[in-house]
């Protein structure tokens, strides 16, 4: 390989460095996007609903993941307003959706796609117990 | 940036390039999707008839994917029928939470899709919710 191929690679290297960089900066890192699940579950786990004990879980494996980053989440909050469970669980599945598209890390993506499902699982019983039918919001 | 600095960056690109070959190469979206649809099918084989249609139109939906990937659904195969409907969909949930990493796009949006509609299948059949369902065993 001569010089010159060496130049050009050098460069051709920093400019797709340079190109990544501004992608990376244009989305949330994983950090962020566990700060946003983390502060969503505690809010859930707070209202002590029949599924808090599953977030509770959510929130601290969430946790996990965010200190192996070397960040801390702050404390979640002792009360949050009342809402409707299938509500709630319909709007923690549309938060993780927006989050599949976003992560990065397959291990935290895994972690995710898990607790997903679980709210999914949430919103089909929280249906049944309101005598309502457990697929309509597929 | 001096000549000396970028002749350092190019040898490392090289350097790097060559680390890259020794990586095992990521397997075909189509691939990874038709792990996802073998497992809808065994579960429409092996449900009851509400579940069974909802597992046919999740498999249907990602057959048109594999097809737009450049695959072969008939690759994934239609079991006859019987087993374990609560295994099955447990089955299914596990291939779809783990086919994420290897999906990007419309494709991991599909993924998300098929999980929210298993889990809820589980859910339903198995009578519970867990806290990390789709977790291997």
């Amino acid at each position: 390989m001569t010089r010159r191929h060496l130049i050009a690679l050098a460069a051709l290297a920093l400019a797709r460095a340079g190109g990544s960089a501004s992608a990376v900066a244009a989305e949330p890192d994983d950090a962020e996007v566990l700060l946003r699940l983390i502060a969503r579950e505690d809010t859930a786990a707070a209202q002590g609903g029949a599924f808090a004990a599953d977030e509770q879980d959510h929130a601290r494996a969430l946790r996990a993941l965010l200190d192996a980053l070397g960040r801390v989440a702050p404390p979640g909050s002792d009360s949050a307003p009342a809402q409707d469970a299938v509500a709630l669980e319909s709007s923690l599945i549309e938060e993780y959706r927006t989050a599949l598209g976003e992560l990065r890390d397959p291990g935290i993506l895994r972690t995710a796609a898990t607790i997903l499902a679980s709210h999914s699982q949430h919103r089909a019983r929280a249906r049944v117990e309101a005598d309502l039918d457990p697929f309509t919001s597929d | 940036m001096s000549r000396r600095a970028l002749l350092a960056g190019g040898a490392i690109a090289v350097l790097a390039g060559c680390g890259a070959e020794d990586e095992p190469a990521a397997p075909r979206p189509a691939d990874v999707l038709l792990r996802s649809l073998a497992a809808e099918r065994a579960l429409a084989a092996a449900a009851s008839r509400r579940i069974a249609g909802r597992a046919r139109e999740r498999a249907q939906r990602l057959a048109s994917a594999v097809s737009e990937q450049g695959g072969a659904p008939h690759d994934a195969p239609a079991p006859a029928g019987g087993g374990d409907a609560v295994a099955a969909v447990g089955a299914a949930l596990v291939a779809h939470v783990d086919s994420l990493p290897n999906l990007a796009g419309n494709l991991r949006a599909l993924a998300g899709e098929m999980i929210v509609g298993a889990a809820a299948d589980l859910a339903v059949l198995a009578g519970v919710a867990e806290p990390f369902p789709g977790t291997p065993s």
